[in-house]
């Protein structure tokens, strides 16, 4: 399985250095962190509350960022980690003056632009506001915060969809007096601001954008500062004109429209809001709302294609599975794991179903759905699998498994085991009770009768009090994972543990910074 | 089995009448803690917890508990509830359990103040509940007559020093210092489909006896009986043990010498059967005791009483017949001294 790593890894000499304490402290380090940023999202757990989580997340962070910041950086990077860890990641980059890092310094500010954008929207005006929180004020955020929000091409989309979230970055980024001052100056036309005024706008505003898009990015400045009279733009007039005409409404998002007819139109239903703005809708929002709309009798299509399995097996246990949904997530495994540089003859696949795996109410259903987001994925890079439940139930791939009940896993292993596998993976959170050390007593045995099948456990669930994720013994390591195609988190562990040089360099090579290597 | 009773008489039954209808599911075990879940197929949902109904919880003055329940079914305030608020606001508990009807609002006049020297009233609103620790319950229920606020404060100081915990009269230091432990216990044991009640051990001793009126009011309350309650006393047990951490190792362990898969997986599966069948006959063990019944008031249909027997201490509620919830605690005299009948070690 090291092959995964080891073909991603750059067979260049490698320049950077370690010193003795970055190799001794990185292993540990470095495992805790990619536990948290594999699986953290900031919400609670079944298991742990959110404060809990956060503390835990922050101490993971903190601990790689001290040992190296670029290893640290680049482990942002990885497929599959979380948006949340990427948020405070970036936070932690932009807060630290910078101050040694075993890459060049141009690697950072490039990996800071690249974290940010790969953000969904709001999660990046969300980390625009905690930057906003921690009072983290210097010339490099300001200037992420203006050129990301000031050059989008979607600035006018957000500007009626997020205008507050904007309002208070862009007025963190310029101060409030500046922001007040661009107000009154940006009222103006063009030709009617003095030299001085010019100037300001050409500082603060203009020098962020693409030069055609200069007078739609002043109107939605205008718009989000607060003034809506005079602009023309289609949006942001849709918004000022739906408060008396509700049809205007058609081109804004749902939730905006939302807002405006809970204030200005009460005799009109949220079905009606949905049906008028279906066609604006967000990827995500398709999906999402689909309850809804079947409530509301709205129609709203989706296509499964552009969700990823979790997601999907989450709709799923929500909807009901449908053939396009199983077909879907077939094509999706059958993707993955024709990526995955490994082929198994045979495969087993013990899957925890027990009532945790519900995930906590803020995330349900997160983790059973990754668990068999899994299964597909695993039992497919294998030409015969064999996937059951903890009480030795068999299931289909591309079929739902409803959690509940206790956690006894050691009797389904041994079930597993006698299919004489290749190798065997359990998808678990790691809390067994019935009783808690079978799983891990049973493995020794296995051992001991001279079975040596690999066995390998993933887990879906940050656990706050241990760290990291939670083991179910301790002769089997657990990899963190949140979706199939961070399948690779465990293996990158596993090479830092047994050869740091080696591992760093995978990991350099797999996030593609290896270019900023010195040449040899 | 029942007669009609007037108020203040009492009537005695026994254990069994309070675990009719259930059955004991498989046996669940962490460290220190084992649970016996109890299922059954008597769901009855007309009656919710402040949990699952987000009753407001709020003072009026000290040693008055009130709760508005927004709810249009009948709310069973747990025995023993307490809520600890990050207010400048004194928190306070339960010294017994309450009934509130569909919509009501109820101020209990003898609650017990669980953080002495602060002041100030808890604000209405909803808050997280948590059951009285195990060793402050007996103390609880017995003075659950008494209107003096201060009535827990001596226990608390008692029970924190205990622990180490030195600040007179404050539960919630004990709550802080033990935070970490008490969240694990929420983590480690796991509703069952059709679960409505437990029996809880604590290193093979029953320490109590838990029973809802359904499976919802069950998984809304379970939280706060395993933290604060039962997992007061798994940390009690480690104590006892030189704060030693609990081996991860069940308690019936396989024999070192196993020569196939197959006999491992007849091993696992002959075990199990034990530990069920200890679970059973724990639950047997319990089904003759005698249990007194001091009826204390009837709210919408359904009465309170106080249960006292040889060794549990708790309070039952009932409509007409029907047992719909009861707390048990195992007395503390119980818990110290009992040696209950273990299953012989397995051995081939």
């Amino acid at each position: 399985m090291q092959n995964l790593i080891a073909t991603q890894v750059d067979d260049r000499k490698q320049a950077f250095v370690l010193t003795e304490t970055q190799r001794e402290l990185l292993p540990l380090a470095f495992g805790s962190f990619l536990d948290s940023v594999a699986t953290a999202t900031g919400r609670g757990t079944f298991y742990n509350s959110r404060e809990e989580q956060a503390a835990a997340v922050e101490a993971a962070h903190r601990d790689l960022f001290d040992i190296d910041r670029d290893v640290y950086t680049a482990a942002l990077m990885l497929p599959g980690v979380t948006d949340y860890s990427r948020q405070i990641g970036v936070r932690r980059l932009l807060q630290a003056t910078r101050d040694g890092g075993i890459l060049p310094a141009e690697f950072e500010a490039v990996a800071i632009t690249c974290l940010v954008r790969g953000l969904p929207t709001q999660r990046m005006l969300k980390l625009f506001g905690m930057l906003r929180r921690d009072r983290v004020n210097n010339a490099r955020t300001r200037r992420l915060i203006l050129s990301e929000i000031l050059g989008a091409d979607g600035l006018e989309f957000w500007a009626v969809k997020y205008r507050e979230k904007l309002r208070v970055a862009l007025t963190h980024a310029w101060g409030r007096r500046m922001a007040s001052i661009l107000r009154n100056v940006l009222a103006k036309s063009p030709g009617d601001r003095t030299e001085k005024e010019s100037k300001i706008v050409r500082q603060n505003v203009n020098r962020f954008v693409r030069d055609h898009a200069v007078d739609r990015v002043e109107q939605c400045v205008r718009f989000v500062l607060g003034e809506e009279n005079d602009v023309t733009l289609d949006r942001l007039a849709a918004y000022r004109d739906a408060k008396s005409d509700f049809d205007r409404g058609a081109v804004l998002p749902p939730e905006t429209m939302e807002g405006l007819r809970s204030r200005f139109h009460k005799d009109r239903t949220s079905g009606e809001v949905l049906e008028l703005t279906k066609s604006q809708l967000t990827t995500g929002q398709r999906i999402a709302v689909q309850r809804k709309a079947e409530q509301s009798g709205v129609e709203v299509k989706f296509d499964p294609a552009r969700y990823d399995a979790v997601r999907l097996y989450v709709y799923a246990f929500e909807m009901g599975m449908t053939d396009a949904i199983r077909q879907t997530l077939r094509d999706k495994a059958e993707a993955a794991a024709a990526r995955l540089p490994v082929r198994f003859e045979r495969v087993g696949v013990l899957i925890d179903a027990s009532q945790s795996m519900m995930g906590h109410d803020t995330q349900a259903l997160r983790p059973i759905a990754t668990a068999l987001a899994l299964r597909d994925l695993l039992s497919t890079t294998a030409d015969h699998a064999v996937a059951i439940t903890a009480d030795g139930r068999a299931t289909e791939s591309y079929e739902l498994v409803e959690p509940s009940g206790d956690t006894s896993l050691a009797a389904g292993l041994v079930q597993l085991l006698k299919a004489e596998p290749d190798v065997v993976f359990v998808l678990s959170d790691g809390y067994e009770n019935a009783p808690s050390g079978r799983f891990g007593e049973t493995v020794a045995a296995v051992r001991r009768i001279g079975i040596q099948t690999p066995i390998h456990q993933f887990t879906p669930v940050f656990a706050a009090e241990s760290q990291g994720v939670r083991t179910l013994s301790d002769s089997v390591i657990a990899m963190p994972v949140s979706k199939p195609e961070a399948i690779g988190f465990g293996l990158l562990k596993a090479l830092i543990e047994s050869d740091v040089d080696r591992g760093v360099a995978a990991l350099f090579g797999m996030t593609k910074v290896a270019g900023y290597l010195p040449a040899a | 089995m029942f007669r009609k009773r007037k108020k203040n008489t009492s009537l005695r039954i026994e254990v069994r009448e309070v675990l009719r209808g259930c059955e004991a599911g498989r046996l669940q075990s962490v460290g220190y803690m084992q649970v016996i879940p109890l299922v059954s197929d008597l769901n009855d949902d007309r009656f919710v917890s402040p949990v699952q109904c987000d009753a407001d919880v709020y003072t009026t003055r000290y040693g008055t508990l009130g709760f508005r329940n927004p709810s249009d079914s009948v709310m069973i305030v747990p025995c023993h509830a307490g809520y600890v608020v990050k207010q400048h606001a004194q928190d306070h508990a339960m010294a017994h359990a309450g009934v509130v009807a569909a919509a009501g609002d109820r101020r209990y006049n003898t609650a017990a103040c669980i953080q002495a020297s602060q002041g100030g009233f808890i604000k209405k609103g909803s808050y997280r509940m948590l059951i009285l620790p195990h060793a402050l319950r007996e103390h609880a229920l017995r003075k659950r007559g008494e209107k003096n606020y201060q009535k827990l404060w001596e226990d608390i100081s008692v029970f924190n020093q205990r622990f180490g915990v030195t600040s007179q009269g404050h539960l919630e230091y004990f709550l802080q210092a033990f935070k970490k432990e008490l969240d694990e216990f929420v983590a480690e044991f796991e509703c069952v489909p059709r679960q409505i009640g437990a029996i809880v051990l604590i290193d093979d001793r029953v320490v109590g006896i838990e029973r809802a009126p359904s499976h919802a009011y069950w998984q809304s309350i379970w939280p706060s009986l395993i933290r604060e309650c039962y997992g007061s006393l798994a940390i009690e047990a480690a104590k006892a043990n030189g704060d030693r951490p609990p081996e991860r190792s069940p308690r019936l362990s396989l024999p070192v010498e196993i020569a196939s898969l197959e006999e491992l997986e007849s091993l696992i599966a002959e075990i199990a059967s034990q530990e069920d069948e200890r679970a059973r006959s724990t639950v047997r063990e319990l089904l003759d005791e005698p249990l007194d019944l001091q009826h204390e008031e009837t709210v919408a249909d359904v009465s309170i009483d106080t249960a006292t027997s040889e060794h549990f201490t708790g309070q039952v509620i009932r409509e007409g017949e029907k047992i719909v919830y009861a707390s048990l605690p195992a007395t503390s005299a119980f818990v110290k001294s009992q040696e209950w009948t273990r299953a012989e070690p397995f051995a081939i």
